[in-house]
């Protein structure tokens, strides 16, 4: 048989007919190229195709027909090897990805919850502080002052970090809920409003029955049993609302950068929490030191010790502290491969 | 790679691109001379390793994209001469990076050969099939 030369690897492949052996083995290498990810072959492909045809091409030059089969073995081997290898890479990567993101989410939900729980031990504060002993505790010892001042100021500072930093994330779960047609997503975004009209429905059904009345020790007996039941709802309520918004993040297909941004105002969350977390011990403490009838009277909630009350709500406070800095540290410990993937 | 090796090729240090595959290597010498499309690649690796290496289409591609990644190599907007070629062809040169990623692959293997000739071994002992011209063409 007569072979014409190799052709010059710059020359343009010329637009003679295939012989069948070089269509054929042509047709079966673009099927087989099929295999491969969407995003090389998009890229990729028709270079691919265009440099194996002319190794199909310069084989036929040179052995014909027989010259053409010698390259199925090695084109074969070569496909499947770098389509497994492309695809393990691809794996690696999404994996990779998923483990960046799960992090940083998992981070956001962990400060949001513990940030949950502050506000809870801070309300309580807010209960037993409010009256006019105290308040006049505050002005009249400096230390006692200064550290209620801190408690106020950084509560506006954490829940407007927290604000700038969830709103973001609740608009974007409901935006893919929305899109996604996820009414899972939509009802767990509905449970903070069922669980904010169970509180006021029941704090008006208690002033309903109360109405009235005049506080015989009955009455105020009641009066407290239903607040500590209206502290519960509180509580079953937040914990409700946290869990069931956490978990419409966590379902949500949410941008990992939101993610990402999310770690400042979440850093800027814990550290508001643990300047009100410390203000309130130097509160409690100052209390303790300046106005010690305060201290060591029943000024808490339902008439309770109050030095039981500071020091339930500086426990949960500082576990809830501690918990949203381990929340933060983590997210911002990420490994370099790992924020890459985010990004 | 280690995410330690990803930082510092990230920050251009060649060594730490380490050893090179031979596809990888073999590309950076093919555009040692000049810019090239995929297949001329192909047949200059084929040439000057005397047909012991045949770099596949997808493997090439592969290699290629990994090193556009990487910054080795760039693609070129210019060709030699668009009469005589196909304007579909994409041709790729080395970047600075390349190069100094090429050298520092060819000290690697330099300080091996020398670790590998003070071993006393002979070009004689080796096992059959084995040349010297595939030995070079290897390197």
């Amino acid at each position: 048989m007569s072979v014409p030369p190799p052709s010059s690897s710059s020359h343009p492949s010329q637009p003679a007919p295939k012989p069948w052996s070089v269509a054929a083995t042509l047709h079966v290498y673009r099927m087989l190229l099929g295999m491969y990810p969407r995003g090389f072959r998009a890229a990729y492909g028709a270079d691919v195709l265009q440099v194996f045809r002319q190794r199909c091409g310069d084989a036929y030059r040179e052995r014909g027909a027989a010259g053409v089969m010698r390259l199925w073995l090695p084109a074969i081997v070569d496909l499947l090897i770098g389509a497994v290898a492309d695809y393990c890479c691809l794996a690696v990567e999404a994996w990779r990805r998923s483990m960046s993101t799960d992090r940083v989410r998992s981070s956001a939900i962990t400060v949001f919850c513990a940030y949950i729980a502050f506000v809870l031990a801070g309300i309580g504060f807010q209960k037993m502080s409010e009256y006019e002993d105290f308040t006049q505790a505050a002005k009249a010892h400096t230390l006692i002052g200064v550290s209620f001042n801190v408690i106020l100021f950084g509560s506006g500072i954490a829940l407007l970090a927290v604000l700038g930093g969830g709103l973001p994330l609740a608009f974007a779960s409901l935006r893919y809920a929305l899109s996604a047609r996820r009414t899972d997503i939509l009802l767990l975004f509905g449970v903070p409003a069922i669980a904010a009209g169970a509180l006021i429905g029941y704090g008006a059904i208690i002033m309903a029955v109360m109405r009235g009345q005049q506080l015989q020790p009955l009455h105020i007996a009641f009066l407290h049993i239903a607040f500590l039941g209206l502290i519960v709802v509180l509580i079953l309520g937040a914990i409700a609302s946290a869990a069931a918004v956490s978990l419409a993040v966590k379902r949500s297909q949410i941008d990992g950068n939101l993610f990402y941004f999310a770690r400042i105002p979440a850093a800027i969350t814990t550290l508001t929490m643990l300047a009100i977390c410390l203000a309130t011990i130097v509160w409690g403490l100052g209390l303790r030191f300046d106005a010690p009838q305060l201290f060591n009277g029943d000024g808490g909630l339902v008439a309770t010790s109050t030095a039981a009350n500071w020091f339930g709500i500086v426990t949960v406070m500082t576990i809830a502290t501690l918990v949203a800095m381990a929340g933060v540290a983590r997210s911002f410990n990420m490994p370099r491969h790992m924020r890459a993937t985010v990004a | 790679m280690p995410a330690s090796k990803n930082t510092h090729a990230e920050n251009g240090d060649p060594h730490a691109f380490l050893p090179l595959t031979p596809a990888v290597f073999h590309i950076l010498l093919a555009l040692a001379d000049g810019e090239r499309h995929g297949y001329s690649i192909m047949r200059e690796v084929e040439v000057y390793t005397n047909g012991q290496l045949k770099l596949g289409a997808t493997t090439l591609y592969r290699s290629i994209r990994q090193m556009l990644a990487a910054g080795l190599i760039i693609e070129s907007d210019e060709r030699p001469d668009s009469t005589l070629d196909d304007e579909r062809r994409r041709y790729y040169r080395l970047s600075d990076l390349g190069r100094q990623v090429a050298l520092a692959e060819m000290q690697r293997l330099d300080r091996l050969m020398a670790v590998a000739r003070g071993k006393r071994l002979s070009l004689n002992q080796a096992a059959p099939g084995i040349t010297t011209g595939m030995t070079m063409g290897g390197l």
